[in-house]
């Protein structure tokens, strides 16, 4: 078989196998849509979906300059200057796109679809950027890892509405952009690395994964002293545009010049400036002249830059890393001092069978893969070891940090994964053939190498036939010279099944996982009869319907902040606080509402204008995500700002237990919440309770409630919702006047 | 705005044909039909003033409302000795009653049974004992109170509280004859206040059994004892607490107060009574916020939204009802506070001049909006003692600066303005110096390596 056969049936194939990669990512992110239906999943994502929905109704402009009255009442939001706007932009551009040419798709379809259709994109970038690192092949594997992989799925099933479900593409997209700049030494991509830096900016804070991951590229290429006029001129391009640009989204404004987790990319712009510098006075001077500024150069540009450093961490002119990043070093930090940030569940350090859940096959795969890169050890392969090495840790250290490590694992993974087919695959007369071609390979590569890979252009979905048969043979040979000969076809056919078998095992995990773990859109619960009959809890959707349907539109509804974006997005009524966190008192102020007695509570209710109070409560269903579990991080971030006035131990029992039965502390069968949640819960079962979540069987006389009214419980219980009650019209108070009407 | 306005007014004046803002619709509960007689210049002065009197006796049925609507708008209790409510009736629907706007009076005396005790608890007022009477020795009336010291004589100019909202002393020609149970009026509510109090000598003492030596000390006496208080709901209906029934009746309206060793003068029951009804009934004092106005400076609609550090002006329109008729209302502490959790500004609005035309009081002023934004409360809250409260509350966000309100160049940047341009420019001589300036030689050069 000719070469030239070969490489007209790959122009064929490999479009086909990335569209149909692309079509398999979709797919099997719609899981959810087809069990459930069309809807915005979760939390974040409601709130997107609302900015969205703003955007296309009231245009860029007032987007931009949104001040939402109806967040964090009665403080409001600058929407626009405390959003990253990129996935709300891109979603209503291709809605605007479509209506353009007249198909009326609703903005809540394409909110829906957007994470689907973007990680096609990525499963084509991850093909762009493998290509870079190996060959094409192994960019096929890629792409079909990385499309069905689900630590990357968790965040981008359909109606996942969430900002990593456009930022993941574009974290790989530049990553490809800035590997073909440093290869290219183009500035013309590391222009496109800066513009796709900037969308990624704009999309999602993870993007500071990327200012610090070049840089340390960057860094690590000088150190091993491989600086050269094209890591210069790329690096150069990317900081000074993409700073630029990114400085125009106003929720990142001045960070780049002012907070620490961005001074490493300006410490390296600095230091290459000076390294180039170096290099120029060395053409001039002799080496013992050199060698003498070298050292007194250096010396006092460190001591210089230290001492400026330090001067602007101490004026507060560049602000010391914030908490979240904290965190990131020390996973008991955010626990010890920032109660909010360790209440959220992603926040959480990773087990570590959730990287076999997540990742399955790859991750053992993926240390072979590094290995080879090793092996390799260009610029690019030094890229890959270096993200693989922080994005691993990250991804230990904090649940969804595992998003970045997927895309990397994937690669990583291919590459492993292709080498092994390489060997084994390779036809015992080919490589014969090519062992003989041998000879002829070192001027083939030194070609290679010499026209800067330049020749190697992405393949565009097979647009450029023309420049497709080159990277064939080139990669075949080049790998050639490492491989032996495996001529035995028994030994072949024993590994090449195996890996086949492992293929199976992956996509049929990845596939269950979906279908199982990361479909459920949370806002519809779904369970198992006794008969094993699904039913559907929709008691969420009930509870805001009827929030939207029978309160006034200024209502005030105060909840705890999980589930503020939902009731502004489903409700459309004013919250207290959200998911939004920046306002840590307000967050413990409703807190403390949630946490003392009632006397206590009112005032407080009162002066935020508070109608209604919404709470979750699992014990009917035995739903375990409820408020009451919740419960001691409202008491933790409360007592964080009023010491005096909560206190956390006085919740817990004297054998320090959290207990909500007949041993519950006073403290906590006094508080609002206990009481909300437990009020009329026995009368359910006709004072024979079982708190189905914390498995207590609960008082037979349940508690009373006299500054509140229930207002509303959803079929289930899950939701209730209580009125707060008016002064007395007679000047009594509350309890009194609950009394007269009993 | 300002034509609708004046529309809403005419269209209260129409409606404010009765006299009584709430409605003539009065129902009086006697304990007995034959005390009708009793109370006949009460009856009079009731329906001189354009009131429905229906009088009814708490054996027979009776409804305050039906179908969730008020049947009366006013209920004069007159009948302490109730043991039970009428069929019909209960503590809950009095208190309902008050809840839905009605007016009540409730008149003790000695023989106070417990249903109205426990009613008036929930008013946060106390009534001393079954039997017990204020007592005094020293202000005693010399004809009515000659034998047990029970009928006092109070003297307006002193032991009644000043609020010409609701009794004006002007209106009151003489002492006060009270003889009745003495009442304690909590004063930790807000909403409460006494208005008439005995005098300083006076105690409250059981009066079946004067003869007997005491053994204890009275439970309430001198200025703690409340002869009558009255309490403004907070939804504005209006109650009053009278410890006698006789101080309404005939007798007492026409008798002529005179203590020991002074001249008698002519009581000013019937004029304190009539002035208590009118206060309670809603014929007076009663205070209605027409409109609410604001926008910026220059402008004449209020806007969506303002803007930090706008200039702005805000005006409450405010009419008193008296006489049968909405008039201007007048006062010079009205004032205007914008809160967000709390308040950012206070300010007292000044009241526009009135004329002759006018029918509304004006209130208004100009302040410039805090450096703050935020969802704000623009709020009067003004409470005083007998008027209607006041509880406007208007909402206004205050929003930031657009992203191009700001000032497009400031003078303080422009060092950066010119570095910035001079790179430009530099950067435009240096390119064209480098490629065609005659560096031909070097250029070649550095493209060779």
């Amino acid at each position: 078989m000719s070469t030239e056969s070969t490489s007209t049936v790959a122009k064929v194939l490999k479009p086909t196998i990335l569209i149909l990669i692309a079509i398999v990512a979709i797919a099997s992110r719609l899981f959810s849509i087809i069990r459930f239906e069309s809807v915005i999943h979760e939390f974040d994502p409601w709130f997107n979906y609302r900015t969205t929905q703003h955007l296309v109704k009231n245009g860029f402009y007032d987007f931009w300059n949104w001040f939402d009255e109806k967040s964090w009442y009665p403080l409001g939001r600058v929407v626009g200057g405390t959003v990253y706007p990129g996935i709300m932009v891109t979603s209503a551009l291709i809605h605007n796109v479509l209506h353009f040419f007249n198909f009326p798709v609703d903005i809540r379809n394409v909110c829906v679809f957007l994470a689907p259709m973007f990680s096609g994109l990525t499963a084509f970038s991850a093909y762009l950027l493998t290509k870079e690192l190996k060959d094409s092949s192994a960019g096929l594997l890629a792409a079909a890892f990385l499309g069905v992989a689900p630590g990357y799925i968790s965040r981008s099933v359909a109606g996942s509405y969430d900002n990593e479900g456009i930022a993941i593409f574009l974290l790989v997209f530049t990553f490809y952009l800035w590997i073909k700049a440093v290869k290219t030494g183009s500035a013309f991509f590391g222009l496109m690395t800066a513009l796709f830096y900037f969308y990624m900016v704009s999309a999602w804070g993870g993007y500071v994964f990327i200012t610090n991951l070049v840089p340390l590229h960057a860094f690590t290429l000088v150190l091993m002293g491989r600086f050269s006029n094209r890591l210069y001129v790329s690096y150069s391009t990317f900081y000074a545009v993409g700073t630029l640009l990114s400085m125009q989204i106003p929720f990142v404004g001045f960070q780049p010049t002012r907070t620490s987790e961005h001074m490493a990319a300006l410490g390296v712009f600095g230091l290459l400036q000076l390294y180039a510098f170096a290099e120029l006075v060395r053409g001039y001077v002799s080496p013992k002249q050199f060698k003498t500024l070298l050292k007194g150069g250096i010396a006092s540009v460190a001591i210089v830059s230290v001492v400026i450093l330090t001067l602007l961490s101490l004026t507060g002119v560049v602000a010391p890393f914030t908490g979240r990043f904290y965190s990131l070093y020390d996973t008991g930090y955010a626990k010890i001092h920032i109660p909010i940030i360790a209440s959220v569940s992603e926040h959480q350090p990773t087990a570590w069978t959730s990287f076999f859940f997540d990742l399955q096959m790859l991750i053992f795969l993926f240390p072979a893969g590094v290995y080879l890169c090793f092996k390799e050890l260009k610029d690019e392969h030094v890229f890959i070891i270096l993200y693989s090495v922080f994005a691993s840790y990250f991804a230990g250290v904090m649940v969804r940090l595992m998003l970045t490590l997927t895309p990397v694992v994937c690669v990583s993974a291919a590459i492993a994964y292709s080498t092994l087919l390489d060997t084994y695959l390779e036809k015992s007369d080919h490589v014969l053939a090519s062992s003989l071609r041998d000879a002829a390979a070192p001027s083939d590569t030194s070609d290679s190498k010499a026209s800067g890979s330049s020749s190697k252009k992405p393949i565009p979905k097979g647009k450029t036939p023309e420049t497709e048969p080159k990277p064939q043979p080139k990669s075949s040979a080049t790998g050639e010279k490492k491989r032996f000969p495996i001529f035995n076809w028994d030994s072949r056919l024993v590994v090449i099944l195996q890996l086949t078998w492992f293929l199976f095992m992956f996509a049929w995990h990845c596939t269950y996982v979906t279908s199982g773990s990361y479909s459920s859109p949370s806002i519809v619960l779904a369970s198992r009869n006794q008969d094993g009959s699904q039913m559907i809890i929709d008691d969420f959707r009930e509870a805001y319907y009827w929030l939207r349907k029978n309160t006034k539109e200024d209502a005030k509804v105060m909840s705890w902040w999980d589930y503020g974006y939902q009731m502004a997005g489903m409700a459309n009524i004013t919250t207290l606080v959200d998911n939004n966190t920046w306002n840590n008192t307000h967050i413990a102020t409703v807190g403390k509402a949630m946490a003392t007695s009632e006397e206590v509570a009112y005032p407080l209710l009162r002066r935020h204008d508070v109608d209604y109070i919404l709470i979750i409560f699992g014990a009917v269903i035995g739903y375990s995500g409820d408020d009451i579990n919740k419960f001691l991080w409202m008491i933790r971030i409360a007592e964080g700002v009023y010491p005096n006035e909560v206190k956390e131990a006085n919740f817990f029992t004297s054998r320090g237990e959290y207990k909500v039965d007949h041993d519950a502390t006073l403290t906590m069968k006094n508080s609002l919440m206990y009481k909300m949640s437990y009020y009329r819960f026995a009368d359910l079962y006709g004072g024979n309770a079982v708190d189905h979540v914390r498995g207590a069987r609960m008082p037979s006389e349940g508690p009373s409630l006299s500054v509140l009214e229930e207002a509303y419980s959803s079929e289930h219980f899950l939701v209730r919702i209580y009125k707060v009650k008016q002064p007395d019209n007679l000047g009594r108070n509350l309890k009194d006047a609950t009394a007269f009407d009993k | 705005m300002r034509a609708s306005v004046l529309l809403s007014t005419l269209a209260m004046a129409l409606v404010a044909h009765a006299t009584s803002l709430t409605g003539p619709r009065t129902l009086v509960l006697l304990d007995n039909l034959d005390e009708t007689d009793t109370y006949l210049d009460l009856w009079t002065d009731l329906e001189d003033r354009d009131y429905n009197v229906t009088l009814h006796d708490v054996s027979s049925p009776i409804d305050l409302s039906k179908n969730d609507q008020r049947l009366f708008d006013n209920l004069i209790i007159l009948s302490p000795k109730m043991k039970d409510y009428p069929q019909g009736m209960s503590a809950k629907s009095v208190v309902g009653f008050v809840a839905d706007g009605g007016n009540i009076i409730i008149a003790g005396s000695p023989e106070l049974g417990n249903t109205l005790r426990e009613l008036s608890r929930e008013f946060d007022v106390e009534f001393d004992s079954r039997f017990t009477t204020v007592l005094d020795h020293f202000n005693y009336d010399q004809d009515l109170g000659k034998e047990k010291h029970d009928a006092i004589v109070v003297d307006p100019t002193t032991h009644m509280a000043k609020f010409d909202a609701i009794v004006p002393l002007e209106k009151v020609p003489g002492p006060v004859l009270f003889r009745g149970i003495a009442h304690y009026a909590n004063p930790s509510n807000s909403l409460l206040t006494p208005i008439l109090w005995a005098p300083q000598e006076s105690y409250s003492w059981e009066s079946v059994n004067l003869g007997e030596s005491a053994d204890q000390d009275p439970t309430i006496s001198g200025k703690d004892i409340s002869l009558v208080s009255v309490m403004q709901a907070r939804n504005n209906a209006r109650i009053a607490f009278l410890g006698s029934t006789e101080m309404l009746s005939d007798t007492f309206f026409s008798a002529s107060a005179k203590r020991s060793g002074e001249d008698g003068v002519v009581s000013g029951n019937r004029k304190f009574i009539e002035e208590l009804t009118k206060w309670t009934f809603q014929e007076k004092s009663a205070l209605d916020v027409v409109a609410v106005e604001h926008h910026k400076v220059g402008e004449e609609e209020a806007p969506a939204h303002y803007r930090i550090k706008d200039n702005m002006t805000y005006s409450i329109y405010i009419a008193e009802y008296h006489d049968g008729e909405w008039h201007p209302f007048s006062a010079d502490d009205v004032q205007l506070e914008l809160i967000m959790l709390d308040p950012y500004v206070r300010k007292t609005l000044d009241q526009l001049p009135l004329d002759d035309q006018s029918t509304l009081g004006i209130f208004t002023t100009t302040l410039q909006l805090p450096d703050q934004y935020g969802v704000f409360k623009f709020t009067v809250n003004y409470k005083r003692p007998g008027l209607t409260y006041i509880e406007s509350v208007t909402t206004v966000g205050i929003h930031p600066f657009r992203h191009d309100q700001y000032p497009r160049f400031i003078s303080q940047a422009k060092p950066y303005y010119t570095s910035a341009a001079s790179m430009g420019v530099g950067l435009l001589i240096f390119s064209f110096v480098y490629l065609w300036g005659g560096l031909e030689s070097s250029a070649k050069s550095t493209k060779k390596e």
